[in-house]
């Protein structure tokens, strides 16, 4: 018996997404107080930028690195620039040093009611990574592609919560070895990913984001040193930590 | 309402954090035409004649443009077990059939699997009287004039064979440089989801199905000092069935091994010897790898080579086996060998310390790019180099056309027997 499912769960995800907001009786828009602060909210921006800086953390499958379970962290800085009332673009920048990644995307968002509100986006991105120690002369660079919808909630108490999902477009990936350079094909349905964030005052007028990521995909940009060729969608869990400015 | 939407987003992040369980078993292979009284065996002269490289005229979107055929055999007690396997570039894909003739058609059985995902299913073949079998069955030799077409179908899982599958015999296979394809693990790694466990007994016997020529074996030794084959640190689930024993397989004495720990597949961790007699006895591969992954003499390993060589040596096998210098530590005790400079070793350190030990063998990381000009020095010394672990096929590619190295180490040994064997 085959267990694959080349198209993830992601529609699943979406569908009760979408099904949480029909449920409203009340698409009633309220302001949400501009004091409070969040990012990975789904509202209508109200200031020029906001930004926040943090790490994730994501631990990699055995499935791909075998006995060796580890999780190196990411340095995560994301912002929002607002365009018009609805429109704003998310920015996100992770960073480790011998593999980063940026990504830029578009989002729509609007209040549904006085608590729950809904975005849906668009991001691209591009990651690029070197390994040039002993045994490895590599380096390798790939584009990626992120539609997403993200519904939020916000409790009484100045608290946030954000559900987002992901479908993962894998746009290619180049790779140089010593005098080799290769370039693998796409594969437009790469797995996808949902986020659950919670954000709330933390310090001051700061406040805090705390996520989890769970990812599946069959490429991941961190691992592209491994040069594995899996096409089945491998589970990568993901914590998300974020100081809001 | 909030109660709700907990209830909700609980509900589906436990629905996504879960880990899926990936498998691949191997069809159900029933064909009654094919296990008819009235179909019988291939000769050997029969089996030659279909090798080749075909272009797949039906069947491109699952195999690609072209696979490369070639028999493998497997020796159980008397009985030898001949596979044809179809090598395919496209998503790491084989296929793997046995034969029969049948009045005047030849009827290929069997099933195919992509290595990158977990999809397989039955293959049921034929070549029809018409279609090249009447030449092939004849006692003549094949000319170019023949046609050799296969036809058929391919299914997935269980099912029934529905998709039309259509080759047709371009070429010979490409044997114009003698080139090692070495299957990595025994013939792959656990994660691949072959049906047997990475590095047992079992796997070995599989590898040259796989399109191997040799295979790279782990050896540990166990607390009482007993070579097995084992690739972690520690025994963890990646590798063994789970049974709550835990940290370094050498704190483990044989015997609480053979009793206490079973593979993922259920097999029992295999001694070198009885890896080695696998290879020798029940295999036609003709060179093994030993990477010694353990500290300390290896005096012992060195004696059950000598001993394994002689038995080939003996049956007129042909078998070559390496010990595997991976790190300084090993090179170390490796010189410690009092017959070192005789002794046949594949060595990943610097040209420098090839020739130290006088490896005959030199073996570097395939991200240092093709390095043709250090190739070019082992050849100019009489010695070969084997590049490891490649298994992007792009990769496998561009290192088969542009590089000049004797062997190349692979968990998709499917992928290097087709881009070796369909070179032109």
């Amino acid at each position: 018996m085959v267990h694959f499912n080349k198209h993830f769960q992601l529609p699943k995800a979406l569908g009760v997404v979408m099904m949480i907001a029909f449920f409203q009786n009340s698409v009633l828009s309220q302001t949400v107080n501009t004091k409070h602060k969040f990012i990975y909210f789904p509202y209508p921006m109200d200031s020029k930028w906001r930004s926040s800086i943090g790490i994730n953390l994501t631990t990699m499958p055995e499935d791909i690195t075998e006995e060796f379970h580890y999780r190196i962290p990411a340095i995560d800085y994301h912002v929002n620039r607002k365009i018009t009332n609805k429109i704003y673009l998310d920015g996100h920048v992770a960073v480790q040093i011998l593999q980063n990644m940026i990504t830029i995307g578009p989002r729509w968002a609007t209040a549904l009611s006085d608590r729950l509100s809904f975005s849906a986006g668009n991001d691209i991105g591009w990651w690029f990574g070197f390994v040039n120690v002993e045994g490895f002369k590599s380096r390798g660079n790939g584009w990626q592609n992120y539609p997403n919808a993200s519904l939020g909630y916000r409790f009484q108490k100045n608290l946030f919560l954000s559900f987002k999902a992901e479908a993962i477009m894998n746009l290619g990936v180049q790779t140089h070895t010593g005098d080799v350079s290769v370039k693998s094909d796409e594969r437009l349905f790469s797995g996808g990913s949902v986020t659950i964030a919670l954000e709330q005052p933390f310090y001051k007028q700061k406040s805090l984001t705390l996520g989890f990521r769970a990812i599946y995909t069959n490429f991941y940009w961190q691992t592209w040193s491994l040069f594995e060729n899996f096409d089945r969608n491998i589970f990568y869990p993901q914590i998300i930590i974020g100081l809001i400015l | 309402m909030n109660q709700k939407m907990f209830i909700i987003i609980s509900a589906v992040l436990f629905f996504v954090a879960c880990k899926k369980d990936y498998q691949a078993p191997v069809p159900d292979l029933e064909w009654d035409l094919f296990n008819s009284s009235a179909a019988s065996k291939l000769s050997d002269s029969i089996r030659q004649k279909i090798e080749g490289v075909y272009n797949i005229e039906e069947g491109q979107a699952g195999f690609g443009v072209a696979s490369a055929l070639k028999w493998s055999y497997t020796i159980t007690g008397t009985d030898t077990s001949y596979f044809l396997s179809f090598f395919c570039a496209q998503d790491v894909s084989y296929i793997i059939c046995e034969g029969k003739r049948l009045d005047s058609s030849i009827l290929l059985n069997g099933y195919w699997r992509k290595m990158i995902n977990t999809e397989t299913g039955k293959v049921q073949l034929t070549i029809s009287a018409e279609n090249g079998a009447a030449a092939i069955l004849s006692g003549r030799a094949i000319t170019s004039l023949d046609t050799i077409k296969i036809t058929g179908f391919y299914g997935f899982g269980n099912g029934v064979p529905g998709f039309p599958l259509q080759l047709r015999h371009v070429r010979p296979i490409n044997k114009a440089k003698p080139f090692e394809i070495i299957a990595h693990r025994g013939g792959g790694r656990s994660s691949d989801l072959l049906p047997a466990s990475e590095n047992s007994a079992e796997l070995i016997r599989l590898a040259s199905k796989f399109g191997a020529t040799g295979i790279e074996i782990d050896v540990r030794l166990t607390s009482d000092g007993v070579p097995v084959l084992f690739h972690d640190a520690t025994l963890n689930e990646r590798v063994i069935q789970k049974n709550g024993l835990l940290g370094p397989i050498e704190n483990y004495t044989y015997a609480q091994l053979n009793t206490l720990v079973r593979l993922t597949n259920g097999e029992r961790i295999p001694t070198l010897r009885e890896a080695l007699n696998a290879a020798l006895f029940n295999t036609p591969l003709h060179y093994v790898w030993l990477d010694t992954k353990f500290k300390g003499s290896i005096q012992q390993v060195r004696d059950m080579q000598k001993e394994f060589l002689q038995k080939s040596d003996a049956m007129g096998r042909g078998l070559n086996i390496s010990i595997g210098i991976p790190d300084e530590g090993v090179r170390d005790n490796f010189l410690l060998l009092k017959d070192y400079a005789i002794t046949p070793a594949v060595c990943e350190l610097s040209l420098q310390d090839v020739a130290v030990t006088h490896a005959g063998i030199w073996a570097p990381r395939w991200t240092l790019g093709l390095q043709n000009d250090e190739v070019n020095d082992i050849h100019a010394q009489g010695k070969k180099a084997f590049v490891w672990t490649l298994d992007t096929p792009e990769n496998i590619e561009q290192y088969i056309s542009k590089g000049n190295f004797d062997g190349m180490l692979s968990n998709y040994p499917s992928v290097v027997a087709y881009y070796y064997y369909a070179q032109q």
